[in-house]
């Protein structure tokens, strides 16, 4: 199921929007930006997180990034933090009042872990399903990452669906002569091992074309990224309204309004 | 056990952003200056098929939970410790963007947990035991040594950085009990199926297995003897494996023990000294972000339950009706944003 | 100099002491198109390899385009070959199809502008126009081997060799990797199993075995050689069977 998901991911990234179309560079730094903007809050931060929201939100409806596949990767994400954060009602029982009834503490740090860990995985989805791996990897050039780096990020996603399929087919494989179960630690050790073979002769392989085409040094790319004044405006609006909500929540203000 | 955003600070994602940052700026450059670009397409490939290692799940005899190759040990067995590391962050990367498996800021921990001590010191225990002389048992020991040390360091590690998060309230005593727990027969499998591997690639390719332990920085690295090194830390390995997942089942009513307990980090053993001191340093250095006056609690407070007022106005601001109320604004404005966009938008381009 | 390739006494051995080229010799005239048969484990890939300077033989001459092979010329050599590699896949190794078709010219350092007019040309004369920003994995199995073809094309080698290259194409996709290569006026040298299609385009065939050339000359004389044939574990292709001799259905179909 993951495999289909990152295989949908991958092909929503080149499809066309609004979103598509602006620069990785500052999607790349939005999406950073917003996520420490988001885990800065302090433990028990909960309606104060709620205008994150908007962020994802907006991204995911101009990007046409498919809701189904963001709840699935959502829910991927979520066991770990889940038994984590589910320990802090228990560990933590601060009392807490709400006007006529109480609460641990804990119950409150363990939503904001469950909202920062939606706002977190969401807007980190719907960066790479509005910007293709390789573009992505042009923006992190452009933040200095080792080229050596760069080259093996390329190399590893041309290559990932590729092994990815054969690793099915070994599944597959198996699952047809076995009925239903799954391999033995020594079954999956062999198929492995020749699956591996076969990567390191593909390797080789590959190693030949390069150098039949007269391989140098360094693999670049040909796309230009042209930072454009929508890019600015997204940026600037992203940071604005990150700091924005995180040093002024907006249900105190909003709480206050309705008050008067 | 890949780290989250969620139960990450700031502080420590960016502590270790700066030091896996700088393993994979000093891992490029050793790369670059041995100079062999032949093995760069192999690193690809290998990577690739760390992902298709991950998708072949194998039951796990006994236990009948399912597991997968985490790949440190095999990479840095194949490739030597600097291509190996380029490797696994790399992994690492598509994981956390494809995979939903470890977050983007999280992505500076993943790298160290699991590549510095997967694959640099995986290899530094590779070359210890079979460096002079690589023979199929030495190679099968340190397979199986190397996944061993680098798990429970890892796992270790993820413990230390929750903990100086300060997100999540797991203890230090338990959390690290369980997670060195958990991981030792994950390490185990995990050494098992690396063995295994590496073996066989040994046989129809021997000559990788043996080039990424030729790999030395240009002589000047000592031929120190690492074995003294390797036991102790062996050693240490079995010691917190087996003795803290003793002391973990040994409370059964663990947590109700750690209720006396508040959750603030002074109470916290061994807080001051070494690494997790330095990091809450950090911590409280980069809290001076105005959060509008919440506290962390003061131990006192705890008996104090009448009196929240006074000791707690942060979190009674933050949860009193209003503050409700004003979230559950905010929810409906989202919600209405989020229709008024969908017409924005319109149909779907193509 | 009329010869665009000339092979003399070839002999490679493989590390594990494989003897895959025994004694091979063959040449080839500018423009010419020559194909080269033979049982699998033949030699036919390792002739390729030989040919780029990835494998160095341990005895005999290459010559391309009158220029001897060896260790210290391979990159002017390797500007005059072309190798089209069995599986594209291999040789599609960049993220988009313009950075792969460019990835020679740009090793080679030419000018932005000059590299984008040759690429989009190449990627035209394949077929491929407008799909400069694809990803090669979403590519279909012939789409990916005319945009390697645009790949070694654009570097306009003076001699193209090509390794099986109609394998696991549907036949569409074969017919217009025939009727490409039928247009190309380098010299083209085939390796492979498809003796229909070496039939199609090659003036020349060698018949290739246990590392040596068995026979040479034309291709329906030489594949049409029943005897030949079966003697080297291939088998006479089906135009050249006369069309009352259906043996080939019979034999499948008649099973009672």
């Amino acid at each position: 199921m993951s495999i289909l998901d990152a295989d949908l991911i991958d092909r929503h990234a080149y499809q066309d929007s609004v979103i598509h179309r602006l620069d990785p560079r500052a999607k790349l730094l939005a999406t950073m930006f917003f996520i420490i903007s988001v885990v800065s809050f302090p433990k028990y931060a909960v309606g104060e997180l709620f205008p994150f929201f908007l962020f994802p939100m907006t991204m995911a409806i101009f990007g046409f990034v498919p809701a189904k596949l963001l709840f699935r990767q959502l829910a991927l994400a979520s066991p770990f933090i889940i038994l984590v954060g589910l320990f802090n009602p228990f560990l933590d029982r601060t009392p807490v009042h709400l006007n006529s009834f109480t609460i641990n503490a804990g119950w409150l740090s363990f939503m904001s872990i469950l909202l920062r860990g939606a706002l977190c995985v969401a807007s980190a989805v719907i960066l790479i399903a509005t910007t293709s791996f390789p573009r992505l990897v042009d923006a992190m050039r452009f933040f200095k990452i080792p080229s050596a780096f760069a080259v093996q990020l390329m190399l590893l996603y041309r290559y990932l669906f590729v092994l990815l399929g054969e690793a099915q087919k070994i599944n597959h494989a198996f699952l047809l002569r076995s009925g239903n179960s799954r391999p033995t630690i020594a079954i999956a050790g062999s198929a492995l091992s020749s699956l591996l073979i076969r990567t390191i002769n593909r390797g080789e392989a590959i190693w030949n074309a390069m150098q039949a085409r007269g391989f140098e040094g360094d693999i670049l790319t040909s796309q230009q990224m042209k930072w454009k004044a929508k890019d600015s405006l997204f940026l600037c609006a992203v940071l604005i309204l990150s700091v924005l909500f995180r040093l002024f929540p907006l249900n105190q203000l909003l709480a206050s309004l309705v008050r008067t | 056990m890949h780290m989250a955003d969620a139960l990450l600070s700031p502080a420590v994602g960016g502590t270790f952003y700066v030091l896996s940052g700088g393993s994979l700026a000093l891992s490029a450059k050793k790369f670059r200056d041995q100079g062999d670009q032949s093995r760069v397409p192999l690193m690809g490939v290998l990577g690739a098929f760390v992902f298709a290692a991950q998708m072949i799940n194998f039951s796990i005899p006994g236990t009948g939970s399912s597991g997968h190759l985490a790949g440190g040990m095999l990479l840095a067995m194949l490739l030597g410790p600097w291509a190996g590391f380029i490797t696994l962050a790399s992994v690492l990367v598509v994981q956390a963007l494809f995979f939903a498996d470890g977050g983007l800021l999280a992505l500076g921990c993943n790298i160290w947990n699991m590549g510095f001590y997967g694959c640099i010191i995986g290899w530094l225990i590779y070359r210890a035991i079979a460096g002079k002389n690589p023979t199929r048992t030495r190679i099968s020991i340190s397979a199986m040594v190397g996944p061993l040390i680098a798990l429970e360091l890892g796992a270790f590690t993820v413990v230390l950085q929750t903990l100086a998060s300060g997100i999540s309230e797991l203890p230090f005593d338990k959390f690290s009990g369980l997670m060195l727990g958990i991981h030792f027969p994950i390490a185990i499998v995990e050494g098992l199926v690396t063995m295994a591997v590496v073996n066989f690639v040994y046989q129809l390719k021997p000559e990788l297995v043996k080039q990424s332990l030729g790999l030395s920085e240009s002589g000047k690295e000592g031929t120190a003897d690492y074995k003294p090194v390797l036991i102790v830390l062996l050693v240490l390995a079995l010691l917190t494996g087996g003795a803290l997942s003793w002391f973990a089942s040994a409370y059964p009513d663990g947590l109700e023990w750690s209720v006396s307990k508040t959750y603030g980090k002074e109470e916290l053993p061994g807080q001051e000294t070494g690494i997790y001191g330095f990091l809450s340093k950090i911590q409280k250095k980069t809290a001076f972000l105005p959060d509008y006056g919440f506290k962390p609690s003061e131990p006192e407070s705890q008996a104090e339950a009448g009196s929240s007022e006074e000791s707690w106005p942060a979190i009674s601001t933050g949860t009193s009706v209003s503050g409700i109320i004003g979230s559950i604004l905010v929810l409906g404005l989202l919600v209405i944003s989020g229709i008024v966009m969908f017409r924005l938008r319109g149909g779907k381009k193509k | 100099m009329n010869l665009a390739l000339e092979i003399a006494d070839l002999v490679y051995v493989y590390p594990d002491g494989t003897k895959a080229l025994n004694g091979f010799s063959c040449h080839a005239l500018k423009g010419e198109c020559v194909g080269i048969v033979g049982p699998s484990g033949a030699g036919k890939s390792t002739i390729a390899l030989c040919m780029t300077g990835i494998l160095l033989p341990q005895s005999g001459s290459i010559k391309i385009d009158g220029i001897e092979l060896n260790k210290n010329n391979l990159k002017q050599i390797r500007s005059r070959i072309g190798l089209l590699f069995q599986n594209p896949d291999d040789q599609l190794f960049m993220p988009s199809l313009f950075d792969d078709v460019a990835f020679g010219l740009v090793q080679k350092k030419l000018n932005k502008d000059i590299i984008r007019e040759k690429v989009e040309k190449a990627l035209a004369q394949a077929g491929l126009a407008g799909m400069a920003h694809k990803f090669p994995g979403h590519l279909s199995g012939g789409q990916k081997r005319l945009a390697s073809l645009a790949g070694v094309m654009v570097m306009e080698p003076e001699v193209l060799i090509l390794d099986e290259p109609s394998a696991n194409l549907d036949l569409k996709a074969r017919r217009e990797l025939i009727d490409k290569l039928s247009q190309l006026t380098n010299t083209r040298i085939i390796l492979g199993h498809d003796l229909e299609m070496i039939l199609d385009l090659a003036e020349r065939v060698i018949l290739l075995n246990n590392g040596k050339a068995i026979a040479e000359g034309e291709p329906e004389k030489i594949l049409g050689n029943h005897q030949l044939m079966e003697e080297n574990n291939l088998e006479v292709p089906h135009s050249l069977m006369p069309h009352q001799d259906q043996h080939h259905r019979r034999k499948y179909k008649n099973r009672k």
